[in-house]
């Protein structure tokens, strides 16, 4: 009896060890989390466009610095990426 | 510079070009057939194109033009780079929420009612496609058809700057905001171009000075219409088989390629902010973003912005 009871626990403690290493593994194989985003949104300061038809006093980038129709310096045509 | 303008692809093309007069003539020439061949081979509205044909094959081998066995060729592997996210087989979705006819038609006649029936049908996935490149045979899986829209239309805008360019010293193909740039016009650095507002489009969000290669825009405002009382959208989110619902409202990409450029602007967009930038690392492509949100914010990587900002008209 008594050396069963010692059989015993060796096979709980050498299988306790087994399974968590077995664990560790399988974890470490395992497909990497989602990264965090790294995306990030800033607020760009003012971009004046292209003619002598600037707002100087514009205070932000997304606010009324941008016109209707500007045009490009004469000989360019106005090239323009819209989306479809 | 010498400009001109023609419609094609359901867009407004421009070609623009420097150099002798005599040359451009005939590169303009060259480039406008080559842009009006192209939008004939390449267009799903009409059944005589090689598109419709080879969409009616599925099940049988098709023998295809170099053209479009190059186009369907670089769809495979944008598929593959994009897990996903860029699948031109989501034609029967963009069909089944009405874009079953070229945008002009439909916004005249109004969309097809909506097809429930087709809701549970299940199609094969695009990476079953297989391509025999010695033979130039595509092989579409029974049930399946693909659009080339926006790849398509990125590749022809290249392909015709290509030509083009042979007889300028700088030139310009801009097909509806998607654009390929040659060379630099005499006394530039870089090229000026403006990015619209995706929410107000008769005005410019800002302008960026562009070095020569390609830069698309994907949005979610231009190509709407509604259907059963539900607001559509061309772009398809390929997970859900659903117009994309996401942060962004704009995507435009700056990138070597005009096919690129479209293929990310696109992928961009469905993904949103959570993965754009992993999506841009697996690329292993010089990509720069600039996302816009609905309250007109603009987004992207931080490097990107930075190389934005440093490229913006002073």
């Amino acid at each position: 009896m008594k050396l069963f009871r010692k059989a015993l626990r060796y096979w709980i403690a050498i299988t306790s060890v087994l399974s968590f290493m077995g664990g560790w593994v399988i974890l470490a194989h395992s497909p990497k989390p989602v990264q965090p985003v790294t995306v990030q949104s800033i607020t760009l300061p003012a971009i004046q466009p292209f003619d002598g038809n600037v707002n100087t006093n514009s205070p932000g980038f997304f606010s009324d610095n941008s016109q209707a129709n500007p045009q490009l310096r004469s000989g360019l045509p106005s090239l323009r990426t819209r989306g479809s | 510079m010498e400009i001109v303008r023609l419609r094609a692809m359901n867009s407004d093309v421009l070609l623009a070009a420097e150099g002798q007069a005599a040359q451009l003539a005939a590169g303009f020439a060259q480039a406008q057939q080559f842009i009006l061949a192209g939008e004939s081979r390449f267009t799903r509205f009409t059944e005589a194109s090689e598109l419709s044909e080879l969409n009616r094959s599925a099940g049988k081998r098709f023998q295809a033009s170099s053209d479009l066995f190059s186009v369907v060729e670089l769809a495979q592997c944008f598929f593959h780079l994009t897990r996903g996210l860029f699948d031109p087989s989501i034609l029967p979705e963009l069909k089944r929420v009405g874009y079953d006819r070229s945008m002009e038609v439909l916004r005249e006649e109004g969309p097809s009612p909506l097809f429930e029936s087709l809701l549970d049908s299940e199609r094969p996935s695009f990476s079953e496609m297989d391509l025999d490149e010695s033979e130039h045979t595509i092989l579409l899986p029974p049930g399946m058809s693909i659009d080339l829209g926006g790849i398509a239309k990125g590749w022809i805008a290249e392909q015709a700057a290509v030509i083009l360019s042979r007889y300028a010293t700088a030139c310009a193909v801009d097909a509806g905001g998607d654009m390929f740039l040659v060379g630099l016009p005499e006394g530039l650095e870089v090229w000026p171009v403006e990015l619209e507002d995706p929410l107000q489009p008769e005005r410019v969000l800002t302008s960026l000075k562009v070095n020569p290669g390609a830069v698309a825009t994907s949005t979610v405002m231009k190509r709407t219409w509604k259907q059963a009382g539900l607001n559509r959208h061309h772009i398809i989110d390929p997970c859900t088989g659903e117009p994309a619902v996401s942060d962004w409202i704009s995507v435009t990409v700056i990138a070597p390629h005009a096919c690129e450029a479209e293929v990310f602007a696109k992928s961009l967009l469905i993904a949103g902010p959570q993965e754009a930038d992993e999506i841009i690392r697996n690329s292993g492509i010089s990509l720069t973003y600039l996302a816009v949100d609905q309250g007109k914010k603009i987004w992207g990587n931080q490097l990107s912005l930075e190389e934005i900002y440093a490229n913006a008209v002073p």
